[in-house]
């Protein structure tokens, strides 16, 4: 038959455990359909990690950052400085990123094969090989669906941006998964009530509903109708807890280190949702498509970058949150190692460089290499596909399973790559 | 194979159900048309197989109130006006329903239900190119209301030629794709087909040796030569008369050139037209204009639909889906045979009906809805109501017919083996012979081009004879007069050297004109020489080319599909007996379970009401499709009354040119049609933020999401619905008495009076100060429009 009877037995198993336990505000999962319900937990495995990406929009050059050559033919002007890890070196333009190295790794040998903006960024949010759009769920769907803790009521799969890509497709994990959009850091849609209704109002009339649901409930109850109830319950929640939205809560000191510019706000922005439980954030840096005047824009571009980036990381360990949060900087693709007539760099998707730290990967290491003028890798050529397995083993969560939806298996993680294991601790 | 397969034996039942149906269409006095009684007889058929399939008790059927409600969001895509409800819960006609469900079929919101239900099925929700939303909608609803059979329809949106899409909207479908190969080849697969040949994609799918990678190319070859075309800012589509597929399998490393076009389960195209350099367009591509060829490959797709076992059960599957919240086989892009349909033989029954209405959506659609089947309530029997001396009679009578089924099944796999290998043989037959046809079609390339190229020649040596006799001639007139003037003016020093010039001109020409000649004759006889190398090479092409037999391949492949299909059908009933066996066997363990164990039992029936609704003895609770859900929204708050006047003051203020040209009877048309686009556009913001949040429940399941909860809660789109404007529910409810007021609210947003308990409740939630009363109202309205009663279909 087409349900997949192991699936339907846990789901029906746990419907009735819960409702002889009489619990208020539990909900139901359907077969794969539902994520952030407390029965399903303890049936899917899932820990209570989460995943930052800070996502470098344009394409950032490795040369200017991760991977620096310099004194040679491809290198360009800038100098590479030593780091917190011995015998590690990384771009001078990163001078507060380097004392953060020893709690992160440098994966210098993604070799992805492409060079085309839409592309890149859909295979590597996606983790799958996409030369068309064929609509696989983005990175933050994934983590979301997984790894979103019982009962949480915010949204598990949020997007700060000024500009760059919109919010993640969920593709067949559905709309619950899909990402959650702060654009210029403002709260997600809807999250403040009509004029005139305030908070007792909407308490009330919430009862009320809860009345008409209670009997109907008494003709026909379903995993549906319970997880429909229970959506309401959370957006009561939600509304309680919207100050979470709010980086202006945060303490003027704060503000100072992370800066006033947008990349700063946001990376304190993300910081707030982190602490507060949302299992993925992504946060946008734009923009690194330098095919003209390279040097300038990295010195701008990173010289923004730098400071907020190398504070959240040490704020997040410094609070404890950096064990159980992956953070991965990432791009669509680097930047040519030839230097063009117009002192830029173009698109280059065959030898370029991220970074990843925090939950469950080694730290201060380097991973992969590649050849003295970064023209190619010569050791350990992995490409998104790796890296999606990584992140999401990295978060405890079987990236060589299947997702079951709506009657259907769908591999949670492209089934002909695997994680790169010696970067998972 | 002389022995009755299933699908004959399901058609003796359908002979003696259409007996009975007469009986049905007497009781039900219908409009005494035949095809109304064909529709009774679908009916019939869908309620006799369900009934042979039961096991244990069956809900009852659903009160008035259930079905007027149900029926109207079914047919109509909205809940009844409270007007509606009370008329028909006051109707004393023993047949009101086949009543109502007549003036449904035929209402302008069918049309539009219907409308979006196609867009839904077809687009799923991704976007065509701006500007093409609004004609494609209307064109599908244009198909509803002129009853256009379905495969006719599904092969305009393959087939599109695609010039001006707004012209010709079927393009939508393949424009919506970005008219790109892969994911054509996915859509056509999955949605014409039932088939997710995503995997097939690069190799045979691991886990079933049915979605074979051939498969995705067949049809991929049928697209493979289409692309997208953009003239200005307008997409169309552009196909090449030639382009094949090639691939190679990563699993068995195996390589296929020039994959024929092929249906999933129809023999492969194995006589296309060869084109030869220079010809297969009507309009060549180019940089400046599509192609059109004279040969479409999915001109050829188009024509082959309905010839597909396969589309037709995927299409009955759809439509079932649209009326139960799940199709007989689901996920709706499962189809194959380790997917068993709930009811083998209803699908079956399905197509029966389909093609014997010629492909028409209503009257399969009247089948269904006048089917007890449909009919049910969502109320599940009661565990008491169990028969143990029935089910027993039941397991007795699902053993007997697993026996006989048994047997069967291995006369059915040896028939399919056999035609497999025939089919196999044929096959093979006509590969050895295309890979021979592969020279002499090279050779007809090689001296087409020769030919092009001595054609050329001839029609430049040609020109240049005829160039060269013209200045010949010229030269001789000019001579004559020069010696008509030397003989007027006698021996003029200048004339006479004129014509001496002119004498030597004229011996050159000459001379040159001679060589013309001579090359244009050298020239044409090559161009003969090349045409007859080309005849040469055409006739030893056709010759090899006879020895082909499509003929023999169509049959063979039918053949090797039908026995597969038996086979297949047989161990999808034998997998649902054994299905049955064991629910019947739960609903046995039951009664002795609830004295050991209450908890288990409760699970267990909790397990055993679950697999009834599955087994269509009840109905299911199923989410409302996002547009649904919005339309029912604003009706019951009064919002549509409100879009709908707004639409038709809208078309009488400004008619469209459609109306003002339009001349009697098309007038009212035309106009009924304008006001349908306009209310369409008035309630474009709502239903697109709806579709926006709501997942569609067939494709990705049901999903309560915040963000949904949220946007009822909080935006403005709703809140604005919930205060009192003009004679909306929010203001009838303000002005009317408190004792009241539940009845009001409850016919508008449930459908239905209120309850002893409700009217309790409304009462005591409406007890507030005079000045809170329109924020007691809106509060009230909006508990009833968030409740699980509204979201659902029930």
């Amino acid at each position: 038959m087409s349900a997949d009877p192991a699936c339907r037995s846990v789901e029906h198993a746990l419907s009735r455990r819960r409702l002889l336990g009489g619990m208020g505000a539990g909900a139901l999962g359907m077969c794969g359909g539902l994520a952030a319900t407390p029965a399903l937990a303890e049936a899917v495995k899932r820990g209570s990690k989460r995943v930052l990406v800070v996502f470098l929009h344009g394409g950032v050059s490795q040369l200017e950052s991760w991977d620096p050559k310099p004194g040679t033919d491809t290198g360009g002007p800038f100098r590479a400085i030593p780091t917190s890890v011995p015998g590690t070196h990384i771009s001078e333009l990163l001078p507060h990123t380097a004392k953060q190295m020893h709690r992160l790794s440098i994966i210098r040998s993604l070799d992805t094969k492409n060079g085309d903006h839409g592309r890149g960024q859909r295979e590597m949010i996606s983790g799958r090989d996409q030369p068309a759009p064929l609509d696989y769920p983005s990175l933050g769907a994934v983590v979301a669906k997984t790894s979103t803790p019982a009962g949480f009521s915010l949204p598990g799969h949020i997007l700060i941006r000024g500009a760059g890509t919109g919010p993640g497709s969920a593709a067949y994990l559905g709309p619950q998964f899909a990402g959650v959009a702060m654009n210029d850091g403002k709260p997600p849609e809807y999250t403040a009530r009509p004029d005139g209704l305030t908070g007792e109002d909407d308490r009330r009339r919430a009862a009320l509903r809860s009345r008409f649901n209670d009997r109907f409930a008494g003709r026909r109850r379903t995993a549906d109708t319970d997880a429909y109830t229970f959506s309401y319950d959370q957006a009561l929640d939600l509304l309680d807890q919207r100050e979470v939205f709010d980086v202006t809560k945060e303490s003027v000191r704060d503000h100072d280190r992370y800066g006033s510019h947008e990349f700063g706000q946001h990376c304190l922005l993300a910081r707030r949702l982190l602490e507060r439980g949302v299992p993925f954030v992504q946060v946008n840096h734009s923009n690194y498509d330098t095919h003209f005047e390279n040097f300038d824009f990295h010195i701008e571009q990173l010289g923004e970058f730098d400071r907020p980036f190398a504070t959240l990381v040490n704020d997040l360990t410094e609070r404890g949150l950096l064990e159980d949060t992956l953070v991965c900087v990432m791009s669509e693709f680097g930047r040519t190692p030839r230097i063009n007539d117009r002192y830029g760099r173009d698109h280059w998707g065959t030898s370029w460089s991220i970074v990843m730290g925090g939950a469950g990967v080694q730290s201060g290491g380097i991973i992969g290499r590649t050849n003295a003028d970064g023209t190619a890798v010569e050791d350990r050529a992995v490409d998104h596909g790796h890296v999606f397995h990584t992140i999401l083993q990295a978060i405890g969560v079987d990236s060589l399973g299947d997702f079951h939806v709506a009657g259907r298996d769908h591999p949670i993680a492209d089934p002909a790559k695997g994680p790169i294991d010696e970067l998972l601790a | 194979m002389g022995f009755s397969g299933p699908r004959r034996m399901q058609r003796r039942h359908a002979r003696i159900a259409a007996v009975g149906s007469l009986v049905v269409a007497a009781v039900f006095s219908m409009q005494g048309h035949g095809r109304a009684t064909a529709a009774e007889s679908l009916a019939a058929s869908i309620d006799r197989i369900v009934a042979q399939a039961a096991v244990g008790p069956s809900a009852e059927v659903a009160s008035d109130a259930d079905f007027v409600r149900r029926i109207h969001l079914d047919l109509t895509g909205v809940i009844p006006t409270p007007e509606r409800v009370q008329a028909f819960l006051a109707d004393q006609r023993s047949d009101r329903r086949p009543q109502l469900i007549e003036e449904l079929l035929n209402s302008r919101a069918f049309v539009r239900h219907m409308g979006l239900v196609l867009d839904a099925m077809l687009l799923e929700r991704t976007s065509p190119p701006s500007g093409l939303a609004v004609p494609w909608q209307a064109w599908l609803r244009d198909a509803v209301a002129n009853e256009r059979p379905l495969d006719e329809l599904l092969g305009d949106v393959v087939a599109a030629e695609g010039g001006d899409p707004t012209v010709e909207p079927a393009a939508a479908f393949l424009l919506a794709r970005s008219a790109e190969p892969v994911k054509m080849t996915r859509a056509v697969g999955r949605i014409l087909f039932g088939r997710d040949l995503q995997c097939a994609q690069c190799h045979d799918h691991p886990l079933d040796d049915d979605i074979r990678q051939a498969e995705f190319h067949g049809l991929h070859a049928f697209v493979k030569r289409t692309s997208l075309f953009t003239a200005g800012k307008a997409q169309q589509l552009s196909e090449a008369a030639i382009g094949e597929v090639d691939f190679t399998s990563v699993f068995t490393e195996e390589s296929v050139k020039a994959a024929w076009p092929q249906l999933p389960d129809g023999p492969p195209l194995i006589d296309e037209p060869v084109v030869e350099p220079g010809d297969g367009y009507t309009t060549t591509p180019s940089k400046s204009s599509r192609g059109v060829p004279s040969y479409s490959r999915r001109s050829a797709l188009a024509a082959r639909l309905s010839e597909s076992d396969t589309f037709r059960r995927n299409l009955v599957n759809r439509l079932w889906a649209v009326f139960f919240g799940q199709g007989l086989v689901h996920p709706l892009d499962g189809l194959g045979p380790d997917n068993a349909p709930s009811h083998p033989q209803l699908l079956a029954a399905l197509v029966d009906a389909l093609v014997e209405h010629d492909y028409q959506l209503r009257p399969v659609v009247r089948g269904i809805v006048s089917s007890e089947t449909y009919q049910r309530s969502i109320d599940p029997p009661q565990a008491d109501a169990i028969d143990t001396a029935s089910l027993e009679t039941t397991i007795t009578t699902l053993k007997e017919a697993m026996t006989v089924l048994t047997a069967e099944r291995e006369q059915h796999a040896e028939a399919a083996k056999a035609a497999e290998r025939r089919r196999q043989e044929a096959f093979d037959r006509e590969r050895a012979l295309h890979e021979q046809l592969q020279p002499s079609i090279a050779a007809r390339t090689e001296t087409r081009t020769e030919f092009n190229t001595a054609a050329k020649a001839a029609d430049a040596a040609d020109a240049a004879r005829d160039q060269a006799a013209a200045v010949a001639e010229a030269v001789e007139g000019a001579l004559a007069q020069a010696r008509q003037a030397s003989e007027l003016l006698a021996g003029d020093a200048e004339v006479t050297g004129v014509i001496s010039s002119l004498e030597k001109q004229q011996k050159t020409r000459s001379d040159a004109q001679q060589a013309a000649d001579t090359a244009a004759s050298e020239k044409a006889s090559a161009k003969t020489a090349a045409e007859a190398e080309l005849t040469a090479a055409r006739a030893a092409f056709d010759e090899l080319a006879s020895q082909r037999s499509p003929e023999t391949l169509a049959a063979c492949t039918k053949e090797a599909e039908q026995a597969r299909r038996r086979l297949v059908d047989c161990e999808q009933q034998l997998d649902r007996i054994s299905w049955r066996l064991e629910l019947a066997d739960d609903m046995l363990r039951l009664s002795g379970l609830r004295e050991a164990d209450v908890v288990a039992a409760e699970q267990l029936w909790d397990s055993v009401v679950t697999r009834l609704t599955e087994n269509l003895q009840v109905a299911r609770l199923r989410p409302l499709s996002s547009d649904q859900f919005a339309f029912s929204l604003l009706q019951a708050t009064g919002g549509l009354a409100r879009l709908e006047a707004a639409a038709v003051a809208a078309i009488e203020k400004k008619p469209p040119a459609s109306v003002t040209e339009a001349v009697d009877a098309e007038r009212d048309v035309a106009r009924e049609k304008a006001i349908e686009a306009e209310l369409l556009k008035q309630a474009g913001g709502v239903l697109g933020s709806f579709a926006s949040l709501y997942a569609d429940p067939l494709v990705e399941g049901f999903q309560a999401t915040l963000n949904q909860a949220l946007y009822l809660g909080n935006a403005s789109q709703v809140s604005s619905e919930l205060a009192p404007q003009g004679e909306n529910l929010a203001a009838r409810l303000i002005a009317c008495a408190p004792a009241e007021a539940a009845d009001q609210v409850c016919l508008a947003i449930f459908s239905r009076p209120a309850s002893e308990a409700e009217q309790a409740d409304v009462a005591a939630f409406l007890e507030r100060p005079t000045e809170e009363r329109p924020q007691a109202v809106a509060e009230l309205i909006w508990a009833m429009l968030s409740s699980t009663e509204f979201r659902f279909q029930h």
